[in-house]
């Protein structure tokens, strides 16, 4: 079925790019954290993604295969990053070490918005491509009516 | 075999470009949504060079007839259609080795639409056309 595959493309595009939206909402409203359930500040999370072939018969699901130029995405995995916090001196803070240092999230808060752009504008693109299956799928139900 | 006629080559050629131009919708909609994966290839399916080739088929590929009520082989159905990698693209200053441009998907989209549209539009005019001719222009 030829259009669902564009659309489970599509969806699958829409899905990873929505959960690096929530990654990149998640970090900017941490910006400021320094207690977290596992200690520590908070530390800043990216989303790795992967393409993933699509399989369109049985012999290609067979042969661990997919269809030739068609992948889905796939978020493999949720990274921290594993750059070191920020040092502010701050020493009326409860989380401050004994010289008055507190550990704060290392997160670039340009970077972050530069992120939450493309993210919206991918996203954007996965709905223009939802919208043409969609109209297309349409046309051809018109034949022969 | 008169009514062979009524549909001519047409409808077939359209039908098999309605196949091609989804086919090529998959691979762009693939396209778009790993835009952002590190390291994926853009694929590219050349409609126009598919359908040269099958037009060139068309005679050498046939079923075998041994009865006359057989019908036709509409020519060599979809199944060797080659997706190539779309290596036309220009310099790029992306460092994760994704060679997909969003310009150009969306450009190639918005044409592969309106094509299927256009398949889809003609196959529906040549049925009314037939359906008024069978009603007698009614």
């Amino acid at each position: 079925m030829d259009f669902f595959d564009a659309l489970h493309t599509s969806s699958s595009g829409l899905n990873a790019q929505r959960l690096r939206m929530n990654l990149i909402s998640s970090n900017l409203a941490n910006i400021h954290t320094t207690k977290t359930p596992k200690g520590g500040p908070y530390k800043r999370k990216d989303a790795i993604f992967e393409a993933k072939p699509v399989a369109e018969s049985f012999i290609d699901v067979l042969q661990s295969r997919g269809t030739k130029g068609v992948s889905e995405v796939k978020v493999t995995e949720i990274i921290e990053d594993p750059a070191p916090p920020l040092m502010k001196y701050d020493p009326n803070h409860p989380d401050a070490d004994e010289k008055g240092y507190v550990a704060m999230p290392n997160i670039n808060l340009m970077e972050e918005m530069v992120n939450m752009i493309t993210a919206a504008r991918s996203y954007e693109a996965n709905v223009a491509a939802v919208k043409a299956s969609k109209s297309m799928a349409l046309k051809a139900l018109e034949i022969g009516k | 075999m008169e009514s062979q006629g009524i549909f001519s080559q047409s409808v077939s050629i359209l039908d098999k470009a309605l196949d091609l131009r989804s086919k090529k919708h998959n691979v762009i909609a693939s396209n778009i949504a790993n835009m952002d994966t590190p390291g994926y290839k853009a694929f590219d399916l050349l409609v126009e060079k598919e359908l040269q080739k099958t037009a060139g088929k068309r005679k050498d590929i046939f079923l075998n007839k041994t009865n006359k009520a057989h019908m036709e082989s509409p020519g060599s159905k979809a199944g060797s259609i080659s997706v190539q990698v779309d290596d036309t693209r220009e310099l790029s200053l992306r460092g994760d080795g994704n060679t997909v441009d969003i310009d150009k998907q969306m450009a190639n989209m918005a044409e592969n639409t309106l094509m299927y549209k256009a398949a889809a539009q003609i196959i529906h005019r040549k049925l009314q056309g037939l359906k008024s001719v069978i009603q007698g222009g009614k």
